[in-house]
């Protein structure tokens, strides 16, 4: 693919930076007209998004260099497939997001929607400027605005619970992101004098073999919104944000930027080559995140059991969806680094449709918890039935898209012949079954406890959106190709060396 | 000075410190034989003809103390003074405050 | 006119101390706007010699058109042409900020308040431009004396922490004095364009080593290097916000500066960092004042306490980086000076204002002023960041280079103490982040909440600090245009 110099992508970038201001002066004194700015907005950010598939389809990628900040490293932003099919599913699930937090929002009578549309329009600023990020350390500071801009919507509720989740939140993305990713990523701009992203890999080879590795290790533990164990806490602290942050934020833009992140640090900052030749005692540094990843899927199935809040559940099941990204692309195989693009699309449309059915059973219910909603069927049919095609997605059953990205793990796995790892898969697919076949069970089938009625709140805004995301989660299956051709073309970008 | 616990005392220490430096200053512009740095053009018994033979020769600076540490002393001084005036009036301002001078048992009262 | 432009960047605010004086005897009223004329005036003087610099390099201005050596000498470089303008921004914005705090707490005594601002300003300005390092201690002592009685201002607790500062200070001052008495003994020049040419033949003399070690001795109990710091804390924490916001980000600055100068301008590199050998010793040092800075810092509630005891560690950043003795080290450090300043005027302004509207300056002071203030919280947040150095803001940037050249010179004990540094200001910034976001009261309920209305400081106070805010991230993101017009062309490395 050739690049060509444009402002696209700086403008992109524009447009939700710059909402926050109308929104902001619309406040509280005129609702609609604040949501109305944020459909704007949004609206504004996908045509502009999606304006980019044009120069990509002629194999064209736009980039920009935006000011110089140190010697030789530019704020620059590229568009390239991987970053643009984020850039789309961000985007797009925001528009729905916005309209299913007005239905939340004003149904929970909650406060200070103004800061919430704002630090919303903000983290989306700071997810599609890592999307189209250049270089690790533009990735770095959009990965920085992500967790700040964030912060504000996961303790929105003020008060002690949410004060304790900002802190392990912070402790966390932030801590980590100082101690591992910094020093990291200044050491490869020390050796190598350049971070920009590159198939060939940035990191100078005659770096040695242990000090490559534990530059791996730090820089995928330097992204912990992807959340490999042991930094993982933090998603399911996260959770006392109300449900839309939980559904855009904390199922899409905020962990998948991790993920992304980690991908990109795999495949362009070492490169698939570098990292295929890098082994300690005859162990290789992408087995290690392999291993991680693949002990993180399993751990969080387990801790997933026995869980009560049914968005705790799904935070846990998140954890093990990233982890099956990670696993995929530490694999090194172009089948499965193609299975792991499109989990990211697959999966964002799957868990925001849960995160979705888990806020309208709240403000329909007013019930937070598994058994509490037991019988729901009865009263929201529309939800249980998406929440049901967002489980299947999510365990990776057919007719659903989250079926054809494992499908494609599990081939590129057998081609590639890694038999334990095809088997944690495979288990955790298990695993996965046996804790959502139970909630769906206890949702349709058993008895509703007699509190169980529905509120007075209006629920089509709600509910809307997420009959939206269970059809499109079942269309996909049927008609899936933008998402492979992107995933394809990126998976094409990055070895093309080879 | 640090270990006094008495402000004048202190204060004491501080104009010692800095009039010791302006003695090592002075003391650096001190030559053997040297006499104050004003040029002497009118010599007792000299003619016409001589002034004339002085001011063609160079200005023999060995009989003459350096002028320079004078004045830069004469800056330090000024600069003492206005020290230890603003010291003196902040300890007379302490004492009508806290009623003593003694660094501890001020320190006491304020962490009353 | 262009080519007297160095001496107006002394003159006016000198004349402006003496007028706002003499005009405030007649009518306390003429006293505010005549400063803030001469502040302006300073503004462009000192806007007017950085392009200059810029444009012909180095100003020289002979006072009183005496020849160099003989006479005082103010020489203008990239480096402290640069200095000379943050100091006349930062006077502005400060001086401009503290309009309702002198108005409610110095009412009767705003003609000293102002005419002693004025000096030290002049003071500062001086130490800055001038090219004679005895002009420099006579500088060192205007700043110095003015600012014993502006601390001593606010009354109470200030005048024993006045005290502590002149004793100290004195003594540093002193220290200098001495030294430079042995430079002058053995070279007999004061000029430091002089000095340049000459010392270099005497790097062997004791008597130059002990000039120098007495000097730096000075310098670091002024600029509060570790284990020198304890006036520092008192000293701008009990003082009143107007005083604190302008002395604590650029006193201690300014004294860096001269130590750079004494550096690499009266001594050149080779003697700084080759012939003497302590390098390894200061920058560890460093690694530790800026630890030890930072654990200070997690034990004070008042927060304008706390923000005195990351000067301490900034101080290490900016010691650490310049004896690091490389490239890296020294843009970052210099750099650093730049950032340091603007993101402590902001900081101080900023708690300058809650104090101003709150009535108290310590961490509970800051409950649910985001509601309330959310314009002075914004600027809080940016310098904050600035001080984790979250990019783009310009703390990043200098981070960026003081490590690099840490890991270049293979003193890993300091980038280590900056990345610790770093989480330590995380863990400060974000607890006071999480006190003014949340409330604390379990009784609260949603709908007062929305009660609260906004209540933020008057306009003076905000748009100076929003400026300054929004000047760290200008900073930020022009840093290779600063660095490569400003800082490179004075780097001897």
């Amino acid at each position: 693919m050739e690049t060509i110099n444009a402002l696209t992508p700086v403008l992109t970038l524009l447009i939700p930076l710059l909402g926050v201001v109308p929104i902001a002066l619309a406040s509280k004194r005129y609702p609609n007209f604040r949501e109305a700015c944020t459909f704007l907005v949004g609206g504004a950010l996908l045509v502009s998004v999606a304006s980019m598939l044009i120069p990509l389809s002629k194999g064209y990628m736009p980039t920009y260099e935006l000011v110089e900040i140190l010697p030789d490293l530019p704020i620059a932003f590229r568009v390239d497939p991987m970053g643009l099919l984020f850039a789309l599913v961000a985007s797009s699930l925001w528009i729905l997001t916005t309209l299913f937090s007005i239905g939340y929002m004003r149904g929970r009578g909650q406060k200070s929607q103004t800061r919430f549309y704002c630090f919303f329009s903000l983290s989306l600023f700071a997810t599609i400027g890592v999307a189209f990020s250049a270089n690790l350390l533009t990735l770095y500071l959009f990965y920085e605005a992500l967790s700040l801009a964030t912060l504000p919507l996961v303790m929105h509720d003020q008060n002690e619970e949410s004060k304790i989740a900002g802190r392990t939140y912070l402790t966390n993305l932030i801590g980590t992101s100082l101690l591992f990713l910094l020093p990291a990523m200044i050491f490869i701009y020390f050796q190598s004098g350049t971070l920009t992203f590159n198939p060939a890999g940035m990191i100078n080879p005659e770096t040695p073999t242990a000090v490559q590795t534990v530059l791996l290790l730090l820089l995928c533990y330097g992204f912990a919104k992807a959340a490999l164990m042991p930094f993982h806490t933090w998603l399911p602290a996260a959770m006392v944000a109300p449900t839309p942050v939980s559904a855009l934020l904390h199922a899409v833009a905020v962990v998948k930027v991790g993920v992304f992140s980690v991908i990109r640090v795999i495949t362009e900052v070492f490169g698939l080559d570098m990292l295929e030749s890098l082994t300690v005692d005859s162990f290789s540094g992408a087995a290690i995140i392999s291993w991680i990843a693949a002990i993180t899927l399993f751990v969080s199935s387990l801790m997933a059991f026995g869980q009560d809040k049914l968005k705790r559940v799904l935070a846990f099941s998140t954890i093990g969806q990233l982890a099956y990204i990670v696993l995929a692309v530490s694999v090194l195989a172009p089948k499965a680094l193609t299975a792991a693009i499109v989990h990211i699309a697959f999966h964002a449309f799957g868990k925001i449709t849960l995160f979705f059915c888990a806020g309208a059973f709240y403000v329909g219910t007013h019930v937070k918890t598994i058994s509490g909603l037991a019988g729901v069927w009865r009263l929201m049919p529309i939800t249980t039935m998406a929440f049901v095609i967002g489980a299947f997605s999510v365990i990776g059953l057919p007719p659903t898209a989250g079926f054809l990205s494992k499908w494609l793990l599990v081939l590129g796995l057998i081609a590639e012949e890694h038999p334990v790892l095809l088997i944690v898969v495979l288990s955790s697919s298990l695993l996965k079954a046996g804790y959502f076949f139970p909630i769906i069970f206890t949702f349709i089938f058993k008895k509703p406890s007699e509190s169980l009625e529905l509120g007075d709140s209006t629920l089509w805004p709600c509910v809307l959106p997420l009959a939206i995301t269970a059809l499109l989660s079942i269309g996909f299956f049927f008609y899936s190709d933008p998402f492979m051709w992107l995933a394809e073309e990126a998976v094409a970008f990055i070895t093309r060396s080879k | 000075m640090i270990v006094k616990k008495n402000l004048f005392k202190k204060v004491i220490g501080m104009a010692i410190f800095q009039t010791a430096t302006i003695f090592f200053y002075i003391g650096t512009s001190f030559k053997k034989g040297a006499t104050i740095p004003i040029l002497e053009h009118h010599a007792e018994g000299h003619g016409d003809h001589h002034i004339a033979d002085h001011a063609a020769t160079a200005i023999e600076s060995t009989l003459y103390a350096n002028p320079l540490p004078h004045v830069l002393m004469l800056t330090a001084i000024v600069v003492g003074v206005a020290t230890l005036g603003v010291a003196l009036v902040l300890i007379e301002r302490i004492y009508e405050t806290y009623g003593s001078n003694e660094e501890d048992e001020i320190l006491r009262k304020l962490n009353h | 006119m262009e080519s007297q432009l160095p001496i107006f960047v002394i003159l006016v605010p000198l004349f402006t101390a003496f007028a706002a004086c003499l005009l405030g005897i007649a009518h306390p009223k003429f006293t505010l706007p005549t400063v803030i004329g001469g502040l302006f005036m300073l503004v462009f003087a000192t806007l007017g010699t950085l392009l200059k610099v810029l444009e012909s390099g180095t100003l020289r201005y002979g006072l009183g058109n005496w020849p160099r050596p003989v006479g005082i000498e103010f020489v203008v470089d990239e480096l402290n042409a640069m200095l000379l303008f943050l100091i006349a921004i930062a006077a502005l914005f400060g001086t401009v900020h503290s309009i309702p705090v002198v108005r409610r707490d110095l009412d009767e005594q705003q003609v000293p308040f102002y005419t002693l601002l004025m000096l030290l300003i002049t003071g500062l300005l001086g130490m800055t431009i001038t090219g004679d390092i005895f002009n420099i201690y006579v500088m060192i002592e205007i700043t110095a004396l003015s600012t014993y009685a502006l601390v001593a201002l606010a009354g109470g607790r200030a005048y024993m922490a006045a005290f502590q500062y002149i004793i100290i200070g004195s003594i540093g001052a002193g220290f200098y004095l001495l030294g430079v008495g042995f430079i002058y003994i053995k070279t007999g020049s004061l000029n430091i364009a002089h000095l340049h040419t000459i010392l270099p033949s005497l790097y062997d003399s004791t008597a130059i080593l002990v000039g120098f070690g007495l000097i730096l001795t000075g310098l670091f109990i002024k600029m509060a290097m570790f284990p020198l710091h304890g006036w520092l804390p008192n000293a701008y924490s009990t003082s009143l916000g107007p005083v604190s916001s302008i002395a604590a980000p650029l006193a201690t600055k300014v004294m860096l500066y001269v130590m750079l100068r004494i550096m690499i301008s009266v001594f050149d590199p080779h003697f700084t960092f080759e012939i003497l050998g302590i390098s390894t010793f200061l920058v560890t040092l460093s690694a530790v004042a800026i630890v030890a800075g930072g654990v200070y810092a997690l034990a004070q509630t008042d927060i304008k306490r706390m923000l005195t005891y990351i000067i301490i560690a900034e101080i290490g950043y900016m010691v650490g980086g310049i004896w690091l003795g490389n490239h890296s080290g020294m843009v970052g450090a210099v750099f650093h000076i730049i950032n340091d300043v603007l993101a402590m005027l902001c900081l101080f302004m900023v708690v300058s204002s809650i104090e101003f509207k709150t009535g108290g300056q310590s961490r509970w002071h800051l409950k649910r002023l985001f509601a309330k203030m959310p314009f002075t919280m914004t600027a809080f947040c940016i310098g904050c960041f600035t001080l984790i150095g979250i990019p783009p803001t310009s703390g990043f940037v200098s981070k960026w280079y003081l490590i690099t050249g840490g890991i270049e010179a293979g003193q890993f004990a300091f980038p280590a103490a900056l990345i610790a540094a770093s989480l330590i200001n995380a863990i400060l910034v974000f607890r006071m982040i999480e006190i003014s976001h949340c409330h604390m009261e379990r009784a609260m309920t949603p709908e007062s909440l929305e009660d609260i209305e906004m209540d933020e400081a008057p306009l003076v106070m905000v748009v100076p600090t929003l400026i300054v805010a929004s000047l760290l991230l200008v900073v930020g993101l022009s840093s290779q245009t600063i660095i490569n017009r400003l800082i490179l062309p004075i780097i001897p490395l």
